[in-house]
C-alpha cells in the first residue's frame, strides 16, 4: 500500500489533510493507516480527506481502522470524509454496514468541494 | 460462485490409510471460487478424515491438496501456520475458550496474528459480533449463552481475520432446529457477501441441500457422486437414493464387520483344535 500526506491549507472546508492510499489494505498494512490518520488529526485541521480512489481491497482491519479515524475526528471536532472508493471496496463497507456511518464523496475534488 | 477463476482446492488422487485400512482411496475433486461445497457421507465414510487433511492436521498416504495455489501436503509447519491465516474453521463445539468473555475469544487470532492496535481489535470484535448477529453479547462468557449462540460466536471468531476459505465440521451437530436453520442461514449469507468459499461437512440432509452449490458423498472413502443438489435429488443410484432418503434398506449395510459372523464365532474353537 502506498500512502501519501498533503495539507492543503486554503480549502473550502478550511485548512484539509488528504490521505491518499492505494493498493490493498489489509491486516498486515492497516497499522500504517493508522498511523496516517492519527498523525493527520493530530496536525488539528479543519478537516481530513481519505482518498480511496487507488485502492483495490480493503479488508475488516482497514473498515475498523476508519472506524476509528471516525471517532478521533468526531472528538476532535474535525470532518473526516472519505472519497473516491470504487464499488468493490463500498460493498466490504457495505457489509459490515458501516456505508451510512461515514460521510463519502464520489471523487477527492467533491470531497474538498472544488 | 466463479467457476473461471483459479481454484481455491484442488485435491487430486488424495488416498489416506491407517495400517492397511484404507479410510480415503483415490479422492478426486476441486472447490470453485466462492463456492459451498458440501461434503456428505455416513459415519465412517472419511469425511472426518477429509476435513482434517484438508485443515492440515494429518498428512495423506499419498495425493495432493492444493490450497490457494500450494500444495498443502508438501508444506512444513510453517507454511501451514500462514496457510491457516487464510483460513477458518467452525468447530462441531464451536471450541470456544470457557475463560475468555466472548469478545476476548473473537480477540484471540487477531491479538495472535496480527499487529493491530487494541482499539481496532476492539472494533473489529463489534463488526464480527453484528455480522452474527450478537453485538451485545461481547462481555458474556461461553457459559452464559446457548448452544447456537456458542457456534455463532465460533463462527465470528473463525471469519476474525476474513478467511478466503471457511470449513464447517457439522455445523448443525447438537443444536436445534431453530438454531440449525440460523447457522444454515448464516452461512449462506456470509458466503454471499464476503465470497468466501466454504466446505461444510455434514451428515444433515436437510442443511446439506438448502445451503449446497455442489454436494460430494462420500462412501467407504470414495466419491461415489459429486453435483448440485438438484443433480443429486434426481439421481436414480439405489446407494444414493438410500442415503438421502434415509433408509435401512439398501447398498450402505448395516452391518459394517469385516470378517464372517460364522467364521467370527468359530475361530477360538478352530485355534483350540
Amino acid at each position: 500500500m502506498q500512502i501519501r500526506t498533503e495539507v492543503l491549507e486554503s480549502g473550502l472546508l478550511g485548512r484539509t489533510v488528504v490521505i491518499t492510499a492505494e493498493g490493498e489494505v489489509d491486516m498486515h498494512e492497516s497499522p500504517r493507516l493508522r498511523k496516517a490518520l492519527a498523525d493527520s488529526i493530530g496536525y488539528r485541521p479543519a478537516a481530513v480527506v481519505v482518498d480511496l480512489a487507488g485502492v483495490t481491497f480493503i479488508d475488516s482491519s482497514g473498515v475498523a481502522t476508519l472506524v476509528e479515524a471516525m471517532k478521533l475526528a468526531k472528538a476532535a471536532g474535525l470532518e473526516l470524509v472519505l472519497s473516491g472508493m470504487n464499488d468493490k471496496v463500498r460493498d466490504v463497507f457495505a457489509l459490515a454496514r458501516l456505508d451510512k456511518f461515514f460521510r463519502l464523496a464520489a471523487t477527492r475534488q467533491e470531497a474538498l468541494g472544488v | 460462485m466463479n467457476t473461471e477463476e483459479p481454484k481455491p482446492i484442488v485435491v487430486r488422487n488424495l488416498v489416506k490409510k491407517f495400517g492397511d485400512q484404507v479410510v480415503l482411496d483415490d479422492l478426486n475433486f476441486h472447490v470453485n471460487k466462492g463456492e459451498i461445497l458440501v461434503i456428505m457421507g455416513g459415519s465412517g465414510c472419511g469425511k472426518s478424515t477429509l476435513l482434517r487433511l484438508l485443515i492440515g492436521a494429518m498428512r495423506p498416504t499419498s495425493g495432493s491438496i492444493e490450497m490457494l495455489g500450494t500444495d498443502l501436503t508438501r508444506l512444513n509447519e510453517e507454511g501451514l501456520d500462514d496457510l491457516r491465516k487464510k483460513t477458518g474453521i467452525l468447530f462441531q463445539s464451536g471450541a470456544l475458550f470457557n475463560s475468555m468473555t466472548v469478545g476476548e475469544n473473537i480477540a484471540l487470532p487477531l491479538k495472535e496474528h496480527t499487529k493491530l492496535s487494541a482499539d481496532v481489535i476492539n472494533i473489529m470484535v463489534k463488526m464480527k459480533l453484528e455480522m452474527v448477529g450478537l453485538r451485545d453479547f461481547e462481555h458474556l462468557k461461553p457459559s452464559e449463552i446457548s448452544g447456537g449462540m456458542k457456534k455463532r460466536v465460533g463462527l465470528a471468531r473463525a471469519m476474525a481475520l476474513d478467511p478466503q476459505i471457511m470449513f464447517y465440521d457439522e455445523p448443525s451437530a447438537g443444536l436445534d432446529p431453530i438454531a440449525s436453520a440460523m447457522i444454515d442461514e448464516l452461512m449462506m449469507d456470509l458466503n454471499k457477501k464476503t465470497g468466501v468459499t466454504s466446505i461444510v461437512v455434514t451428515h444433515d440432509m436437510g442443511s446439506a441441500f438448502k445451503i449446497a452449490h455442489r454436494m460430494i458423498l462420500l462412501f467407504k472413502g470414495r466419491a461415489v457422486a459429486v453435483g448440485t443438489p438438484a443433480q443429486i435429488r434426481a439421481s436414480g443410484d439405489p446407494l444414493i437414493r438410500q442415503f438421502i432418503n434415509g433408509l435401512a434398506d439398501g447398498p450402505i449395510p448395516l452391518r459394517v464387520s469385516r470378517k464372517d459372523y460364522a467364521e467370527d464365532l468359530l475361530e477360538p474353537f478352530i485355534e483350540r483344535f
